[in-house]
């Protein structure tokens, strides 16, 4: 009898393929992009502890000091120190970056995946999209700055405007394909609603470029934040951000170098560890290679 | 003497051995058929001697092919065997052909680079190659893309890119299981025949019993890794010894003869991390002993003249 | 005996003037297994999914329980699935990899509101069960599965809602021939025991052979020959049919007479005139091309679309 056979003789429980999370861990340049970002994260999180100065309180007394034992990485014209500016400031580009990340996330995951679902809704919404991706990102967020006024939150809003079509695109994309795939005729064969059939099987199998994509997205928001703050649209001083404080040292590159040379060491070291990450998260996410490594 | 001799060949990937303790020859002309399941280890066995292992992969053993071991040969020599003396087609024609050539230029290619010959001629011998397996108005078929071809006819034309360089040796992997019932038969007569007339031998590894038994003379039935049993074709498929290639046989659906249960093997296939110790079938098999769990049994010569690697051979034949 | 699926001259025209399917009659009775066989690209899989509305056809009448479900609006349709469930042919894209298997086999349920969730989570092991699979499979990803592992675990979420009507679209085709037997005797003995109607849909021959005690032939987006399994494989009428059968290829049987058809199967956006088979037919004369065959009864229970059926003869094979 059908059931007899095949009951008996089941394979023992196979040793499961290493899941995802494991797969990062042991991904070389996961790995490496984590470090970097992760200590650049918390020292930016623990910047009230680490800072040995208030970041906003002027000292003309200690002008342009070169990095001593006392201001590690110097002082700009103000006389603040510049590791103390850094810290927070750091604090301040990885709030907007996590921030535009998920903003774009979430409505360019939502646009994306109802474009590549609905075909009816996917030529408008997709025009809309390559109307905005038209504009260069970073001149789009500038006029959307300087229209909104500059404020933290205003960055995070018009860097997020400027990004969602790229997230649109790679979720309209993984949407379209997963929406191929048999079981979603599956779905729709045992009676599953549209919504449902979107919701429970066609996301989540097409996340995972969407989270590559957002690491990508945060480093570019971090990047496009230095950029603002540099051309003075960004969160209005005297709040330190990365970009302001590449923008102080501006006019004594030649004079006082250290003061441009710390933040720009950091959104390097930032951008980097992230791009490393979505690396990883990419080798690590993707099915191809998945089934290759099998 | 055989053109091909393949001697304890295995294949392994890190630790993983997916092919063990190979064996077979192929004389001149022959054609024989490697059968087996998914995770038999046909298609390792195929490009082991092509020398097209993926990456990871490692073979071991003798593969003895004109008086030259293959598994020594340097890459260079091997890519010169490769397309002249042996060649090889696969399951689907549409990846084998590059889609942004003709069919012409993509057979003249290799004869320029094998056989020397200028584009003129190389043009002209395309034609014939595509009229020799068979495809209607070849004057025309030769400047079409492969998009513009029937399945049938690109794996034809495949075919025709093989043979090219009039190889000893045709190795084809499932050259007929993307193809439909009616262009199968074809393309099996054309192998048929390119074999009388052109006296060459081919490998066919295939999962399919129906094919091997149509147009094969020697069969090696392969099982997880392992030759479960070999010999003539006539006597494997008129009085299968091994129980595996019994079972499998009773298992087939039939056009004829009795409807109703059809007597399946229980359990699957293992995969090769799984692979049993002893008689690799040994977990399925009817007539399983203590015994079978022991060691991979040997090859033993069986009453209908195969060879079945089962210790019971003789009780259960 | 009246049918619990009809369709009358469905069809189905897909975008570039593919005509997939073509003013196809048909009906299945409760309980009844009819087998469809065909090559590639005959519709045969077309036809499977606008039978359950899974494609919308585009002409002619589809009836379910004797209700025309041709238009049924898409909510009314949804509710109506629940009595009908298919089974694909591959087990490897027709499971949600990021469902486990119980969530696979519950869904079904819960979208029909079929008991509480206690219940559904009960019904679970059962359905495993009558599938061959065990209880504490339910936590496992289909991943952890073989392919007729997984196409068991289809097959268990496709009944789970005791569907009257079941497509099977090629559900061995995939599998290593020891297991097809395993897949197909279980769906032979479900049927059996369950009552269900099923259509049997293959390229192979003799799967279908053994599944279907009624059998119809598909060519080009018709339907060529019709009846009962034993007149089918006994005595074809349709050239089309002869053709089919003496090319399967079985191990260790005697090599049938092979009628080798000439060219190619012609392009279903541009189906020949009159019968779609001349081009290829052994048999064919002028009227072939002028006037359409329509299915027609030449023995009780086998209908034939052909204006000569019968066996060819020896000396219609031999033609080039």
């Amino acid at each position: 009898m059908a059931v007899a056979e095949a009951a008996v003789p089941m394979p023992a429980k196979r040793a499961k393929p290493p899941g995802a999370i494991s797969r990062l861990i042991a991904h070389p340049s996961f790995r490496w992009g984590l470090l970097l970002f992760g200590l650049v994260a918390v020292c930016g999180l623990l910047a009230d502890w680490l800072a040995p100065f208030d970041p906003l309180r002027n000292n003309f007394r200690t002008r342009f000091r070169p990095p001593d034992e006392t201001f590690w990485f110097g002082t700009d014209r103000f006389g603040r120190d510049i590791l103390s500016r850094t810290l927070h400031g750091i604090q301040v580009s990885l709030r907007i970056g996590l921030g535009v990340a998920l903003l774009t996330a979430l409505i360019g995951g939502l646009i994306g995946a109802v474009a590549g679902f609905w075909q009816r809704a996917d030529g408008p919404l997709m025009r809309v999209m390559d109307a905005l991706m038209a504009f260069p990102a970073v001149l789009l967020a500038i006029a959307l700055a300087a229209a909104l006024g500059p404020s933290e939150l205003n960055v995070i809003v018009a860097l997020s405007i400027a990004y969602v079509p790229r997230t649109a695109r790679v979720m309209r994309a993984g949407v379209l394909v997963v929406r191929e795939f048999p079981f979603v005729e599956g779905a729709r064969a045992i009676g599953a609603s549209p919504a449902r059939v979107l919701l429970r099987h066609v996301l989540p199998n097409a996340m995972a470029p969407l989270v590559v994509q957002q690491t990508y997205v945060f480093a570019l928001a971090v990047l496009a934040e230095a950029v603002l703050s540099f051309l003075g649209v960004g969160p209005p001083p005297p709040t330190p951000t990365l970009g302001g404080i590449i923008a102080d040292g501006r006019d004594f590159i030649q004079e006082a170098p250290w003061i441009s040379l710390t933040p720009g060491v950091v959104i390097a070291l930032v951008v980097l560890g992230l791009n490393l990450m979505g690396d990883g998260l990419r080798d690590a996410l993707d099915p191809r290679l998945r089934t290759a490594i099998r | 003497m055989s053109l091909l001799s393949v001697r304890d060949l295995a294949v392994s990937f890190g630790g993983t051995r997916v092919l063990e303790d190979m064996s077979f020859d192929i004389a001149e002309g022959e054609v024989l058929g490697v059968v087996g399941e998914s995770g038999s280890g046909k298609s390792m066995t195929a490009l082991a001697i092509m020398g097209l292992l993926p990456m990871g992969g490692s073979a071991a053993g003798r593969i003895r092919f004109e008086d030259r071991d293959l598994l020594a040969l340097p890459e260079r020599e091997m890519q010169r065997l490769r397309g002249e003396r042996l060649a090889m087609i696969f399951q689907e024609p549409m990846a084998s052909l590059n889609p942004v050539f003709t069919v012409g230029e993509q057979i003249a290619e290799v004869l320029r680079r094998h056989r020397g010959m200028d584009r003129r001629s190389a043009h002209r011998e395309a034609i014939s190659l595509l009229k020799l397996v068979e495809i209607a108005a070849a004057e025309r078929r030769v400047d079409e893309y492969p998009h513009q071809l029937s399945g049938g006819m690109r794996q034809r034309a495949m075919i025709a890119i093989a043979l090219a360089c009039r190889p000893k040796l045709l190795i084809a992997d499932e050259p007929t299981t993307a193809l439909d019932a009616t262009v199968q038969a074809g393309i099996l007569d054309l192998l048929r025949g390119l074999r009388r007339e052109l006296g060459m031998a081919v490998l066919l590894i295939t999962h399919d019993l129906g094919v091997v038994s149509d147009i094969c003379e020697r069969v090696v039935v392969m099982y997880a890794g392992r030759v479960a049993e070999t010999g003539a074709a006539d006597a494997i498929f008129a009085r299968p010894s091994h129980p595996y290639t019994q079972a499998l046989l009773a298992a087939i659906p039939r056009l004829d003869g009795p409807i109703g249960a059809l007597p399946a093997i229980g359990g699957v296939v293992p995969a090769p991390a799984d692979f049993p110790q002893g008689c690799r079938f040994a977990p399925r098999c009817p007539h399983a002993l203590p015994a079978c769990e022991v060691g991979p049994p040997a090859l033993r010569t069986t009453v209908s003249g195969t060879d079945a690697a089962c210790i019971r051979v003789q009780e259960v034949a | 005996m009246t049918a619990l699926v009809q369709a009358a001259a469905l069809g189905k025209t897909f975008a570039g003037g593919v005509r997939a399917v073509d003013g196809v009659d048909l009906a299945i009775a409760q309980g009844e297994t009819l087998g469809l066989v065909g090559e590639s690209g005959c519709g045969k899989s077309t036809l499977a999914r606008v039978l359950i509305r899974l494609i919308e056809p585009d002409a002619g009448a589809l009836t379910f329980r004797d209700r025309d479900i041709t238009h049924l609006p898409d909510r009314a349709m949804r509710a109506l699935r629940r009595d009908m469930g298919i089974v694909f042919q591959d087990p490897f894209g027709s499971l949600n990899p990021r469902m486990t298997v119980g969530q696979l086999i519950a869904e079904p349920m819960w979208i029909h509101g079929i008991g509480d969730r206690a219940a559904r989570r009960a019904r679970v092991p059962e359905l495993l069960g009558l599938v061959g699979l065990l209880p504490e499979h339910a936590s496992r990803y289909p991943h952890e599965f073989s392919g007729g592992q997984r196409q068991r675990i289809a097959i268990a979420r496709a009944l789970a809602t005791e569907p009257a009507f079941l497509v099977c679209d090629e559900p061995t085709s995939a599998l290593d021939v020891s297991i097809q037997a395993q897949v197909l005797n279980l769906l032979r003995d479900l049927q059996e025991r369950l009552g269900l109607a099923c259509l049997f849909v293959s390229h192979n021959l003799a799967a279908v052979r053994h599944m279907a005690p009624r059998v119809a032939v598909m060519y080009l987006g018709r339907i060529v020959e019709e009846a009962a399994r034993d007149r089918l494989f006994a005595a074809p009428q349709h050239p089309y049919t002869q053709a089919l059968l003496s090319a399967a290829s079985e191990p260790g049987s005697e090599r049938r007479t092979r009628i080798v058809l000439k060219g190619e199967v012609p392009s279903p956006a541009n189906p020949p005139s009159g019968c779609r088979f001349r081009t290829r037919c052994p048999r064919a004369v002028s009227r072939c091309a002028e006037e359409e065959p329509q299915l027609a009864e030449v023995a009780p229970g086998q209908r034939v679309a052909c204006h000569f059926p019968g066996a060819l003869r020896p000396e219609e094979l031999s033609a080039p």
